[in-house]
């Protein structure tokens, strides 16, 4: 449990006796307390840590520190070596895998190819697993272990971004002899960094170092705790008194936090893209005009500005600048915001006055009902009547699967494989759209994208692809990506190694607690 | 006899108390139930939710099943001790409420203290000084209180003393078993909000209440005989004030229990009320109904409490 800490005054005055020196903030080459306790706060951790059934709707970070994943992610969103050391397609329906060698689970089971293919029997058996697992095993056939670190994964259709689910929860191992533990959900034995010690759902999770881990550098802490804090101005006032070491929080408070002497606030750009999905069968947005008439009609800026203070980055691709494949040239300001255009626009549409209107969707979270009545000004002042529907959040599947509404708006979470990303938002529900309602597509864009699809994701040539399908997403106003998420933390100055992530969520790799600090 | 009478007493409000807690658990049943949403949509993965998967989680939790079915299911549970687990987790519900019952009662402890430390001697002084400054202080203070929402007096305290001051901590909870002296360092503030409007009540009444109590010819007779202020006070007057104070003070308890949830929330407490919250947020069913029926359990208990130091009080209640 986080520590109080005694009042700043006289915290100073003891450092500066014993060291003889003005209390100084902590670099980061600071030396880690191996007995430190952290202390990260997020609004809601998914309360089942079983990968199969983990509600991957909210943040599984405990999990990746409990169960060590096949495939990494970066802080960049790229794939690196995890308990898996290498892969190698030997056909567009094969992939061997090279599994890293001397590591152990922690009850002390091998890690080898035989616990990597119980493991995938076992996803293979669960027909109703999350839809990380789903994502994986939809394409899987079989799983083969060649030689004691080497696997096969015999796919049933092409699907070069398999390797990239292994990185979320499909990618988790857990030792064969716990597969079968009633408590799997709540104490699942992982090869991970740390092994879970106490779970009260819904409050906090902690877990403590194990010294098993392969990499060692990697665990800096003695213990770490996760901890439930549904507000966010109740996590930067943990934050702020010590209490929690680290934790996201609202564009709003990034002021009080940087004012703050004991905090820093790190901001991290994600993959992360709030969007206006569309169902494209509406009339309104049977014609090309009328489509980007509306694009012409939202000020992108204007809501990153006032309503996330300034914490986003306005986009029109389902990632933002910077990202791999991220295409330079349809940036914002390619339907740059434009009121007189945009009445032009829709005047030489031919979409009548009485269908200039469509229904949208909102969940009713507070921030999305302000973005939704934003919007719905910004288009009434181009002649477009839009109806809030306003729903419980999970309820967004009433615009998926019922289509009860014409649009709707949601956070999108971008996946590492940006093909994978692409294809939720804009293939046929078919072919895998999930948000693509009416399954109305573009020709150019699923060409790009079906060869993209048939290129390792090494292949600089896939980016390119991928890229070119974004470009044609834009050129067709088929959706309305709105702005990608930059997301602050607020940090005690105590804490080391901390690092944002774009993609694929907290792993708090490296991370522990300054020397000298509680 | 006067036992006899409690236990009669007692014996009498059980019987009167089941059917109202029948009542109110098929309505909030109906209510849960009959909501808008569904708790297989986020079993099954949330906004990614296939239909497939939202059909298999509906089976898994026994959501096709009928109405009244689902309802006897739950209600044969309870009668047997069980209260079901979480429709999310393998949790039951039970240990939930049993984990977080210490820290909402910890926190209702102080808050109770607290007002009682801040209304008695406040209450005293106005009824005794009646129209006098101080009179007039705890009258205007004690509007200032009951008007304030907890919330705010909690953001406030939080400023002022874990932020500017820096001397108690803003969030979380220490349990008692683990440190007496932090478990008490982190419901101070907690305990201050959830104590003021209690406490602005409970001064206005027992100001009102010895007011009455000291116009009595009794009293009068006492003072008469020159019986010192103290013994009149405490040995007279304050017994027979008391008597309505604790009605009150039993309606603030059961009002300080359904509004800590607040409280708990902007402290990041993990007690009944952030549990009954996130629960009705999740859809919890199950953990709905389980905190559901602990409240009308512990309402009922607080009932019996008050009418039971009625009858301790007042020999003539029972008769």
């Amino acid at each position: 449990m986080g520590d109080f800490r005694m009042p700043r005054a006289l915290r100073a005055l003891l450092f500066a006796s014993c060291l003889g020196m003005a209390a100084p903030a902590l670099a980061q080459t600071a030396a880690f307390d191996p007995n430190g306790h952290v202390v990260y706060a997020e609004p809601q951790f998914t309360d089942n840590l079983d990968p199969a059934f983990a509600l991957v709707g909210e943040a599984i970070w405990p999990m990746y520190a409990i169960m060590d994943r096949l495939v990494h992610i970066d802080e960049r969103a790229n794939l690196v070596p995890g308990l898996a050391l290498e892969w190698t397609y030997t056909d567009d329906k094969t992939i061997e895998m090279k599994l890293r060698p001397n590591v152990e689970f922690q009850d002390g089971a091998p890690f080898n190819a035989a616990a990597v293919k119980a493991n995938f029997d076992r996803y293979l058996s669960l027909p109703n697993a999350n839809s990380n697992i789903l994502a994986a095993t939809n394409s899987l056939a079989s799983v083969e272990a060649i030689d004691d670190m080497t696997v096969r994964f015999n796919l049933s259709k092409v699907n070069y971004g398999f390797i990239d689910t292994l990185a979320l929860t499909a990618g988790m191992m857990i030792s064969p002899a716990a597969l079968t533990k009633p408590d799997i959900d709540r104490f699942p034995v992982g090869a991970g960094m740390y092994k879970v010690t106490e779970v009260s759902p819904g409050q906090r999770i902690v877990v403590e170092r194990w010294d098993g881990y392969w990499d060692p550098d990697a665990v800096k802490a003695k213990s770490m705790e996760y901890r439930a804090m549904g507000q966010a101005e109740t996590r930067l006032n943990g934050v702020r008194s010590g209490q929690v070491h680290a934790a996201p929080i609202d564009g709003t408070q990034v002021q009080t936090a940087r004012a703050a002497s004991n905090l820093e606030v790190d901001v991290g750009q994600t993959l992360n893209v709030y969007t206006m999905y569309t169902n494209l069968t509406a009339p309104i947005f049977q014609s090309l005009d009328a489509r980007r008439a509306i694009q012409h009609a939202i000020d992108r800026r204007g809501l990153v500005d006032q309503l996330q203070f300034g914490f986003g980055e306005p986009t029109l691709q389902m990632s933002a600048p910077g990202y791999v494949a991220y295409n330079e040239a349809f940036g914002p300001e390619y339907y740059e915001y434009d009121v007189e255009k945009a009445k032009q626009l829709l005047e030489q549409s031919g979409i009548a006055p009485a269908d200039r209107k469509f229904r949208l969707q909102l969940s009713n979270r507070s921030f999305d009902i302000r973005l939704g009545e934003t919007i719905q000004s910004m288009l009434s002042e181009v002649g477009v009547e839009v109806t809030l529907q306003i729903v419980d959040p999970v309820r967004f599947n009433d615009f998926t699967q019922k289509m009860a509404a014409d649009t709707a708006i949601g956070r999108k979470a971008g996946r590492t494989d940006y093909h994978l990303t692409m294809v939720e938002i804009f293939a046929a529900p078919e072919d895998g759209g999930w948000v693509n309602p009416g399954g109305v597509t573009s020709e150019a864009q699923m060409k790009a994208m079906r060869e993209a699809a048939t290129l390792p994701t090494t292949d600089p040539r896939r980016a390119e692809l991928l890229k070119e399908a974004a470009g044609h997403g834009v050129e067709a106003a088929l959706k309305y990506p709105l702005f990608a998420v930059v997301q602050p933390y607020a940090r005690n100055k105590c804490l080391l190694g901390f690092k944002t992530p774009m993609s694929g969520g907290m792993t708090l790799r490296g991370v522990g607690l300054a020397e000298g600090c509680r | 006899m006067q036992a006899t009478r409690a236990a009669g007493l007692i014996g009498t409000r059980l019987l009167s108390v089941i059917p109202t807690v029948l009542i109110v658990v098929v309505l909030v049943f109906l209510m849960i139930h009959l909501s808008p949403g569904d708790p297989a949509v986020r079993a099954a993965g949330g906004i990614e939710a296939t239909p497939e998967g939202i059909a298999a989680a509906r089976e898994r939790m026994g959501l096709n099943d009928p109405l009244y079915v689902q309802f006897f299911r739950w209600f044969g549970g309870i009668l047997q001790g069980d209260l079901g687990t979480s429709l999310f987790n393998s949790q039951p519900v039970a240990d939930a409420l049993l984990e977080r019952m210490p820290v909402t009662l910890s926190l209702t402890l102080f808050g109770v203290g607290f007002a009682l430390l801040l209304a008695v001697p406040a209450g005293i002084s106005a009824g005794y000084w009646p129209g006098g400054m101080l009179d007039r202080l705890v009258m205007w203070m004690s509007a200032f209180a009951v008007s304030a929402p907890s919330f705010f007096v909690a953001l406030v305290l939080i400023a002022f003393f874990s932020h500017t001051l820096q001397i108690l901590p803003a969030t979380s909870y220490v349990p008692l078993t683990q440190d007496p002296g932090k478990w008490a360092l982190h419901l101070v503030m907690p305990g201050l909000a959830v104590s003021l409007s209690v406490a602005a009540e409970l001064a206005r009444h027992i100001r009102s209440s010895l007011r009455d109590v000291l116009m009595q010819e009794y009293i009068r007779t006492a003072i008469a005989k020159g019986v010192p202020t103290r013994t009149i006070l405490l040995k007279h007057a304050m017994k027979n004030a008391a008597i309505p104070v604790v009605t009150v003070l039993g309606i603030q308890l059961q009002k300080v229990l359904s509004g800590v949830a607040v409280v708990e929330i902007v402290f990041g407490i993990n007690g009944l009320g952030a549990l009954a919250v996130q629960s009705v947020f999740d859809q919890d069913y199950t953990m709905i109904q389980g905190v559901v029926m602990f409240s009308i359990v512990l309402v009922v208990a607080i009932n019996f409490l008050v009418d039971l130091c009625y009858v301790l009080l007042n020999p003539r209640v029972g008769r």
